[in-house]
């Protein structure tokens, strides 16, 4: 059985005390083998959240989204999405895991491996379809969301054909045509250009002022300081700051 | 100028999912992300009392070899005495897998020699048995507590030429390097399998296709990686460390293995 160290303070989401958490961690830990990666993680956060999480490599970020995916499950302690617990039990439910992956958006780090459709438009579609929409409707949200990310072009392409930038805007366009309540990236300007990263910019402070929930994973301080409502700094991270902030996984 | 949001965007979906059988997809992940925690390439480090890699190899195979040539019950037993005390000093993963393998081929042969043991054989059905649990274990342990790198690496104290042992570490990595992206597509797929998916067969088509096309970039970013590092056929590895003082004891044990198995094939 793995051991888990040391005990960091709880930590809350430093802007809604009160309120409803959509998401919430109460001393969750996760460990790859023996290897602990997340050690009694306290932390709540609110809808409308934009969450920047901050921390060298192997600090565990990307656990964290994982976890928040349900990809990951407590070995100790809970997470609970939207008040319900997320446990293996739970991610057995095909319709309560189903719709937590409907409601938690993930964009990977590596864009490339979240496309494995013929073309854009069948990748776009994808979700869509699945949640058994109309075809009239299927067809308004990928015309939408082409035109919104600007991938007009790439209509027809086979995604693996794509450069970085534009596989990321893909990726970004698939998970939008299923309109999750949270989106999780995972170091989202990681590879792309000076205006590829402007225009991500822009759209996910879009996306915070529509009130969507942005958890996002990066090393990027322009991008944390444009976006974040709050930092949570992971794996002994420190940085100064005059926005609120916590710590965790020390 | 770009869009706005859609209305469709800004507001809430109150999404109900129905009905869907895709434990196809649990299956393949947890195929594919057991098939990776056994090929870990820091597996198996060595400790302090360990032989080098390739007199494991040797000792493996010799074991082996006895395992199989011995007509004597109480060898194979004094083997499997050996390969239990070993297995105790595992830790609890690898000694899942040294147990599980064996213990199912061990299984299988007891069933193929059912007919024996009904027809008044069952000492040759019992042998035969432990003979087997005895020779998998052996080759498990090795696996499990020797590197990959080394295992590999140990081939050339076998004077194999060292494009072989590069092809065999190429391989190795690109294995493992694939099976971490086949997970990552099929974490994806499984994300955005939120509802009905009417053509399991061709999502999973796609993911296939997808890692074929990425192995093939693979490969070919390591040939451009090694050919600007100057690499121009031949490579030329440098003489590993293969002796330790250790070894000397472990050899000591197996001519006493070896003296213990003629001694007792003589009294047959």
């Amino acid at each position: 059985m793995t051991h888990y160290p040391d005990h960091a303070a709880g930590l809350h989401s430093p802007r809604h005390e009160s309120s409803h958490a959509l998401m919430s961690f109460s001393d969750f830990c996760f460990a790859y083998g023996d290897r602990p990666a997340l050690r009694h993680i306290d932390l709540e956060i609110d809808a409308g959240d934009c969450v920047v999480l901050m921390g060298d490599n192997g600090s565990g970020k990307s656990t964290l989204l994982k976890a928040m995916s349900g990809l990951v499950i407590a070995q100790q302690g809970s997470y609970r999405f939207d008040g319900e617990p997320v446990t293996d039990r739970s991610m057995r439910d095909p319709s309560f895991s189903k719709r937590l992956h409907q409601h938690v958006g993930f964009i990977f780090q590596d864009s490339g491996a979240q496309l494995f459709c013929p073309s854009v438009v069948d990748e776009i579609a994808f979700g869509p379809r699945q949640m058994q929409l109309g075809e009239d409707e299927v067809t308004r949200r990928v015309n939408d969301v082409c035109a919104l990310v600007g991938i007009d072009d790439l209509r027809e392409r086979a995604p693996y054909t794509l450069s970085g930038g534009e596989q990321k805007k893909v990726a970004i366009a698939c998970i939008l045509s299923m309109n999750p309540d949270a989106y999780c990236f995972d170091e989202p300007l990681g590879g792309l250009d000076a205006r590829t990263r402007k225009w991500l910019l822009e759209f996910m402070g879009e996306l915070r002022d529509a009130g969507k929930t942005l958890v996002i994973a990066t090393h990027d301080q322009s991008l944390a300081d444009a976006l974040a409502d709050y930092f949570v700094y992971m794996g002994g991270f420190h940085e100064y700051t005059d926005k609120p902030h916590v710590h965790i996984n020390e | 100028m770009r869009e706005s949001l859609p209305s469709w965007l800004a507001s809430s979906e109150g999404y109900r999912p129905g009905s869907d059988r895709d434990g196809f997809l649990t299956r393949s992940l947890l195929s594919m992300t057991g098939l990776l925690s056994r090929l870990r390439l820091d597996a198996g480090r060595p400790t302090r009392l360990s032989p080098s890699a390739p007199l494991k190899l040797v000792m493996g195979l010799v074991c082996i070899l006895l395992t199989s040539l011995s007509t004597n019950f109480s060898f194979v037993l004094v083997m499997l005495a050996i390969v239990l005390v070993r297995a105790c000093l595992l830790p609890s993963e690898s000694l899942r897998r040294v147990a599980s393998i064996p213990a199912g081929a061990a299984a299988l042969t007891f069933v193929l020699m059912l007919p024996a043991t009904l027809l008044g054989q069952s000492h040759s059905a019992a042998l035969m048995g432990t003979k087997v649990l005895v020779s998998a274990s052996l080759a498990m342990t090795v696996a499990v507590t020797t590197p990959a790198g080394e295992l590999t690496g140990s081939l050339r104290a076998f004077r194999v030429p060292s494009m072989i042992v590069l092809t065999f570490d190429l391989a190795m990595r690109a294995i493992y390097d694939l099976g971490r992206v086949a997970v990552e597509m099929l974490l994806a797929l499984r994300l955005r399998s939120v509802g009905r998916n009417d053509d399991k067969a061709g999502s999973l088509g796609g993911v296939g296709g997808m890692l074929l096309l990425r192995a093939n970039d693979s490969a070919q970013t390591t040939f451009d990686a090694m050919r600007c590092r100057g690499f121009d056929g031949e490579y030329a590895m440098p003489p590993g460390r293969t002796w330790r003082a250790v070894n000397v004891a472990w050899l000591v044990a197996l001519t006493l293995l070896v003296a213990l198995f003629v001694y007792l094939q003589g009294l047959m």
